[in-house]
């Protein structure tokens, strides 16, 4: 049976497998390039992408790729869905062939777990392939960044995404019943997902943890706050008004002095370094969720909407 | 006693609110070669995917040599062909026969392979570089590859050319011949049933409107051919009776009655006997 | 080997027509006792005919005693044309109904005319002989 969807799906399956091919080889490339051509001292700090004699042309290759290339990137596992998960079903309904596939000894569950398991399995291949070659190639800068930069192409939440786009666009062309419709549905319906988990639902996965000093690797997460002496925390303005300190006229400029004596201590809400592979499994388990629930429609569908 | 290869009772399938198939109840004995015939739309395709399992009732039963049919649950026995034929076009002919090895519990891979190179299609071509006759083959040689018990063809013919027609259904013929299965073949052409089939069902409008024995039927009718004066003076219900100036054509159903001077009685073709029905419509008690 | 035809649309049922063929092929001798029948499959096959239909003619061909199924080898002609009319004599009489059937079609009869007027001269003559018979 994997035979069969293997020999079925395989020319999109290399196709895929060469684009992510291409793209982690770009960053590996990158990688090289860099520890090669840049000394150990220097290299760390060439990642933010900032003009610096010593990093020699490496930020601006860095700030062109960032600025353009960040958006695409962020889209791989939509393009799983549009031309790996949205076929799955929509070829078999589009060219007949599901009056064959599902008039044979195989059920029409096991069928679809088969697509499902090739699929998906490769999908979260290529996601691994493209994480590690994101992850290597960020590696140096980690001493002074952390990890933290890294999330959206994290290890293990970049492959739970890349099984998501799959599974949406497997349930986007199951139900829309072509092709197009579902590769149009794997896009459209990936990119509200990835901004609402990635800016409402990212940060509440874990509850911030308030820290006077900001550590190496630290991501902080909203504004600073202020906490009196009684524990309890206020934003800045309300700590202005509570002190008695007229606002500042130049922003950036807080008067942290004058709060201090006052008897209100700076805060940053931050997520530690230390929780950065925490957030990636909870991220990814959200992923696998909403990968589990396109499935659960796709293969209600096609037993029962299509019968 | 056999059991029946195909009973339904009542069975019906609506879509949203129209019903392709409706009050649909049949016993066809195993080893019949049963043809389906109707006008389009009269629910020919909705009964052999019934029958196929790529449809599930929206009302009645169905069972399969004494089994009930659960759609979703194949059903090993049962082969499937429909009007395209369809196959994995960018398979090569060899990899479409071990694709369906592998979706299939029984299976005869070399029955499939010597068929197929008998009938002198090259594994190795593609099959959507093969003519529709040799696709045809190909998918006919995998439904029998599955050893069927039932083998169901939508319009098998419908999509090919005269020569390839007679080379596919003399191959199916022969088949059935080797291997006793029990066939059900839909088509509009009345007239080639008349050769393949020994039992007829008639669709119209998702409901039954004939169902027999060929021979039976062929017997039990009779055209009957007079002069229109004495139209009144046969005895029996005739499903059409046709006046043209002087004379009058009857069809009857049932004994033959005792005829009044002048009066002639002839065999009638299936067709004409299909097409008769067809016209009547439905028996008036469905109907009403 | 002996070939079948079909023909659809006559009213005559299936299996009936292949019956008649057989019998009307020992009646004129084209089959002697001894001769093996097409398998079903072949008949099958090369008349594109339901087998099952080939396997009721033969079933009543041998019920009738014209034809003895021997399992394994085949189906076998079990009697010779009963008239026991040389082929020679045969031939002769066909020519000369071939020579009026073309007279009468010259004349305009349809083929339906012709079948009427043979069954009732048929039946005419049928009736006379019985007479004379008594």
């Amino acid at each position: 049976m994997i035979w069969v969807s293997w020999r079925q799906d395989r020319a999109r399956l290399l196709g895929l497998a060469v684009l992510f091919a291409v793209l982690a080889g770009g960053y590996v490339a990158m990688g090289a390039g860099m520890r090669s051509s840049l000394s150990t001292v220097d290299l760390p700090g060439c990642f933010a992408g900032a003009p610096d004699p010593r990093c020699g042309g490496w930020p601006a290759l860095i700030a062109f790729v960032h600025n353009y290339a960040q958006l695409l990137l962020t889209l791989l596992p939509a393009a799983l869905g549009m031309f790996l998960g949205a076929p799955v079903v929509a070829t078999e309904l589009e060219h007949h062939t599901f009056r064959f596939t599902w008039t044979q000894s195989v059920t029409r569950g096991r069928w679809l777990g088969s697509k499902l398991l090739l699929g998906g399995g490769f999908s979260v291949v290529y996601g691994l392939v493209f994480a590690t070659a994101y992850a290597w190639w960020f590696a140096p800068a980690t001493q002074f960044e952390g990890w933290f930069p890294t999330f959206d192409f994290g290890l293990v939440s970049f492959p739970a995404t890349c099984l998501f786009g799959f599974a949406l666009g497997v349930a986007g062309g199951a139900v829309f019943r072509r092709t197009l419709a579902g590769a149009a549905v794997a896009l459209v319906g990936f990119l509200p997902v990835i901004v609402v988990v990635k800016n409402l639902v990212r940060p509440r996965l874990l509850s911030p943890v308030l820290t006077e000093q900001i550590h190496f690797g630290d991501l902080t997460v909203g504004t600073q706050v202020f906490r009196d002496g009684a524990g309890v925390i206020h934003g800045y303005d309300e700590t202005l008004a509570l002190a008695g300190i007229p606002r500042p006229p130049i922003p950036g400029m807080e008067p942290v002095g004058r709060l201090a004596a006052a008897g209100f201590t700076r805060l940053y809400p931050v997520q530690p370094a230390g929780r950065f592979w925490t957030l990636q499994l909870c991220e990814a388990g959200l992923f696998a969720l909403l990968a589990a629930l396109c499935v659960a429609l796709a293969s209600w569908w096609v037993r029962r909407r299509l019968a | 006693m056999s059991t029946a290869a195909i009973a339904t009772q009542a069975l019906g399938r609506r879509y949203g609110r129209t019903w392709g198939l409706r009050d649909c109840t049949l016993e066809i004995g195993e080893g019949r070669v049963v043809g389906l015939v109707g006008p389009n739309g009269a629910g020919k395709s909705t009964l052999l995917n019934l029958l196929a399992g790529l449809l599930r009732p929206s009302a009645g039963d169905l069972e399969l040599f004494g089994r009930p049919v659960r759609p979703g649950e194949p059903t090993d026995g049962v082969a499937y062909l429909d009007q395209r034929h369809s196959l994995y076009e960018s398979f090569r002919v060899r990899e479409m026969l071990e694709a369906a090895r592998r979706l299939n519990r029984r299976w005869d891979h070399h029955a499939a392979l010597d068929r197929v190179r008998e009938l002198g299609i090259p594994l190795q071509h593609r099959v959507g570089e093969l003519s529709g006759g040799q696709r045809a083959q190909v998918a006919l040689s995998v439904a029998l590859a599955r050893r069927p018990e039932l083998l169901v063809l939508d319009e098998p013919v419908a999509s090919l050319d005269p020569l390839a027609r007679r080379d596919l259904m003399g191959s199916l013929m022969a088949a059935k011949a080797d291997h006793d299965c029990t066939v059900v073949l839909s088509s509009h052409v009345v007239s080639e049933l008349e050769r393949l089939c020994d039992h007829l069902v008639v669709l119209d409008h998702g409901r039954v409107v004939l169902s027999g024995d060929v021979d039976d039927l062929m017997a039990e009718h009779v055209r009957l051919t007079g002069p229109s004066s004495t139209v009144d003076e046969v005895r029996g219900a005739p499903l059409s009776c046709e006046r043209r100036g002087d004379a009058a054509t009857m069809l009857i159903r049932g004994p033959r009655p005792a005829l009044p001077p002048g009066w002639r009685a002839e065999p009638v073709s299936l067709e004409d006997l299909v097409l008769h029905h067809l016209a009547a419509g439905l028996p008036k008690e469905v109907a009403a | 080997m002996f070939e079948f035809r079909f023909e659809s649309g006559s009213g005559v049922p299936p299996y009936l027509q292949l019956v008649r063929q057989v019998e009307h092929a020992v009646r004129l001798g084209e089959l002697k006792r001894g001769d093996r029948l097409p398998t079903v499959k072949e008949v099958a096959r090369q008349l594109v005919i339901n087998p099952n239909t080939v396997q009721k003619a033969y079933r009543e061909l041998d019920h009738r005693g014209i034809v003895r199924g021997r399992p394994g080898m085949g189906t076998f002609v079990a009697r010779d044309d009963p008239a026991g009319v040389s082929p020679e004599r045969q031939a002769q009489l066909r020519a000369g109904f071939e020579r009026w059937i073309n007279e009468a079609r010259a004349s305009g009869l349809t083929a339906a005319d012709v079948e009427a007027l043979v069954s009732s001269v048929l039946l005419r003559i049928g009736k006379r002989s019985g007479k004379e018979n008594e």
